[in-house]
């Protein structure tokens, strides 16, 4: 439905009983004028003489007045004529008494509605009866049988109105609907010229806006199209952005796996020659079992860092045993510290120790810490990670190993360096790039302390630090 | 290694056809009785009613996983270790939420899983009271008494408290902080080094078996295997 449809639709609606309402007030102002008029006729025809022409015959003082409207009023002395006649309707004059008995045979009788007007103090009431309208005139005596004189009223037939009022109530619409399609065809406009500019918007997608012109709705309607318009441009880049960025990590990812999966098809290979030959040498075995480990937790951490840039809400906070987390990381690394005589051991408080955050970054990055005291060990060395109670309210992780260690200059410096992909991507000599930048990253989300020191007399103890929270009630 | 008169069955629900091979080889290698579901609809609480333990892969992606363990978990209680393929917490979370009661996550060694295992049918093996008999040394964590091949030994308080802590706990690490704070009286006696003295003048108390208190490097002390 067009606009300028629906405007003339709702003004045709709303003038429907605007036109009913005109036919009703010229209805009652008919009536009115009709009830003023009969009364002063009949006032003037009954003052004097006329009273006394009445109660002496009233059942036929009914006689046809000649001339209508009455001139001059009220104001007629006795014995004068008048001669008040509507142009071929003549008025019959009734009388009744007090108690609305008709004295003539043939006189209508009146209305329970004319009847209670006139008991309630009414000089004039009046009722439509069939061929007019009934007036009744209280006189302003109260006995006698000319105490209410009734004129019948013809009104002018329907058929003879009808015409006219439908006539007039169709020029009226007509006018309406003229000036509604006139007066909407500047707005209709100017909306039919912001539809071309937003769709040649969306043509170029949105990024340019669509005319503001003037300082009315329409012109507020395209200003906010051009604020939706800006917000779905920058989500449009930004998704484009993250699905480069998607592209570029994946491509990455696949570089950064073919490295230590070549070195493990090498370490395989090996593996095969030497079982050929006869036993295979213990070393092979831990460095094929190291570099899958590598993988594992290779892709891991590209993981946990797409989640930390992605932020929120890819990070979760829940609460989670940490003595579990300390158990399972522990188990974890277990086989590949094995195969290189390098011993493990933990401790955990009898009661478990719970933390809040998300349990995966947190193992992840508790489990880099493990994997770099591993990987940087000697052989036969040890490795220990040990969950206490720090005050009432805080855990202490710490893993600390006998390995050579990192030079003094560069332990305080673990802690401090803030994650930067592109740095940490690169495959660290020492191994102190993506992994460690992750357990920063992952320290500072939740809020734990990450700090590192050299071991006496060698090695490297790296602490984490933070607050516990209550067991989550059983579900 | 599992030893013992019956093999506990431990059932697997795994889709993927190496994986769950590789699985159920390790877990009879370990003296386990395995039973191998292809599909989870097959994982219903009457056929996990004479398992010991239940090993479900969350079957990734989806939630598939989730319902068996849902399902699993309304008719009974058996322990539930799930096996994480995706590394999202909030599959982890939900999972112990909906009553798992361990997870490892892919990609994951034999051994890991074997010790994940082993570990969730040990349990509990905390001990508060009772007495615990470990090789010639009985230790009545009630009655506070402490035999060496029948003999008893005369402890101090903190002595005692320290060989507790240590038996509550037996074959397990407990680190030198924890042993500080829950034993030793934090007024009188201070750090590490005075727990030290405390562990040595055990050690000698309960000759033969003084061996048994183990020193754990980086972490602490433990009662180590008779």
């Amino acid at each position: 439905m067009s606009l300028r449809f629906r405007l003339a639709l709702t003004m045709v609606l709303a003038a429907v009983p605007l036109l009913g309402a005109l036919v009703w007030l010229q209805e009652e102002l008919t009536r009115r004028d009709a009830e003023e008029g009969v009364r002063a006729f009949t006032l003037a025809r009954l003052e004097g003489a006329g009273r006394e022409r009445c109660e002496s015959d009233p059942a036929h003082f009914g006689a046809p007045s000649r001339r209508w409207p009455p001139q001059g009023g009220r104001g007629g002395g006795p014995g004068e004529r008048h001669r008040w006649r509507r142009p071929g309707r003549p008025l019959f004059l009734h009388a009744y008494d007090a108690q609305f008995r008709a004295a003539e045979p043939g006189a209508p009788p009146l209305a329970g509605s004319i009847r209670r007007a006139l008991e309630a103090g009414a000089e004039v009431a009046s009722a439509p009866v069939p061929g007019g309208l009934l007036v009744a005139v209280r006189m302003p005596w109260d006995e006698g049988p000319c105490a209410i004189v009734a004129s019948l009223r013809s009104r002018p037939f329907r058929a003879e109105v009808l015409p006219g009022l439908l006539a007039s109530a169709l020029v009226l619409c007509a006018g309406f609907l003229a000036a509604v399609w006139l007066s909407a065809g500047p707005v209709v406009r100017r909306i039919r010229a912001l539809t071309a500019d937003v769709r040649r918007s969306l043509a170029a997608r949105y990024s340019h806006p669509v005319r503001v012109s003037g300082s009315d709705e329409v012109a507020e309607l395209a200003l906010a199209f051009n604020e939706a318009a800006r917000e779905v441009r920058a989500q449009l880049l930004a998704a484009q952005e993250r699905e480069e960025a998607l592209r570029s990590f994946l491509a990455n990812t696949t570089h950064d796996l073919m490295l230590p999966l070549t070195v493990l098809q090498g370490h395989l290979s090996r593996l095969k020659r030497q079982a050929g030959a006869g036993a295979p040498e213990p070393g092979a075995i831990a460095a094929a079992a190291e570099e899958a480990e590598y993988v594992a937790s290779l892709v891991h951490n590209l993981s946990a860092a797409a989640k930390l840039e992605a932020g929120e809400p890819m990070v979760q906070r829940h609460p989670f045993d940490l003595s579990a987390l300390v158990e399972r990381i522990v188990e974890r690394h277990r086989p590949v510290a094995a195969a290189r005589d390098i011993a493990i051991e933990h401790a955990v408080p009898e009661a478990p120790l719970w933390a809040e955050g998300d349990v995966t970054l947190v193992e992840q990055a508790v489990s880099n810490l493990v994997h770099n005291a591993v990987r940087h060990n000697r052989d036969g060395g040890h490795v220990a990670v040990v969950l206490d109670e720090a005050g009432g309210d805080a855990f202490l992780l710490r893993v600390s190993d006998d390995g050579p260690g990192v030079p003094p200059d560069q332990v305080t410096r673990l802690g401090e360096r803030r994650f930067r992909t592109d740095e940490a991507r690169g495959r660290h000599p020492e191994g102190l790039g993506l992994g460690l930048s992750i357990a920063r990253s992952v320290a500072e989300r939740h809020g734990f302390a990450l700090g590192f020191a050299a071991n006496e007399p060698s090695g490297l103890v790296a602490e984490m630090r933070g607050p516990r929270s209550p067991r989550p009630a059983l579900t | 290694m599992h030893t013992g008169c019956v093999k506990p069955r431990v059932v697997l629900v795994e889709d993927d056809e190496r994986l769950g091979g590789q699985v159920v080889t390790s877990l009879q290698e370990a003296g386990y009785d395995p039973v191998w579901l292809r599909d989870g609809r097959e994982a219903t609480p009457a056929s996990v009613k004479d398992a010991s333990l239940v090993i479900l892969d969350l079957m990734l992606p989806g939630a598939h996983g989730l319902d068996v363990l849902k399902r699993l978990r309304e008719e009974c209680d058996v322990p539930v270790l799930v096996l994480s393929a995706r590394n999202e917490t909030l599959d982890k979370v939900r999972a112990l939420k909906l009553g798992a009661d361990d997870y490892v996550t892919k990609p994951f060694w034999p051994e890991e899983l074997l010790a994940r295992v082993a570990a969730r049918l040990r349990r509990p093996v905390l001990q508060r009271s009772g007495a615990l008999q470990w090789g010639d040394l009985a230790v009545d964590l009630t009655a506070r008494l402490v035999q060496v091949a029948g003999e008893p030994v005369d402890l101090t308080r903190v002595e005692f408290d320290i060989l507790a802590a240590l038996a509550r706990r037996p074959g397990m690490a407990i680190s030198r902080a924890g042993l500080v704070a829950n034993v030793l009286d934090p007024e009188r006696e201070g750090g590490e080094r005075t727990l030290d003295v405390h562990v040595s003048r055990l050690r000698k108390k309960l000759g033969p078996c003084g061996r048994l208190i183990g020193t754990v490097w980086g972490v602490g002390y433990r009662l180590e295997a008779p």
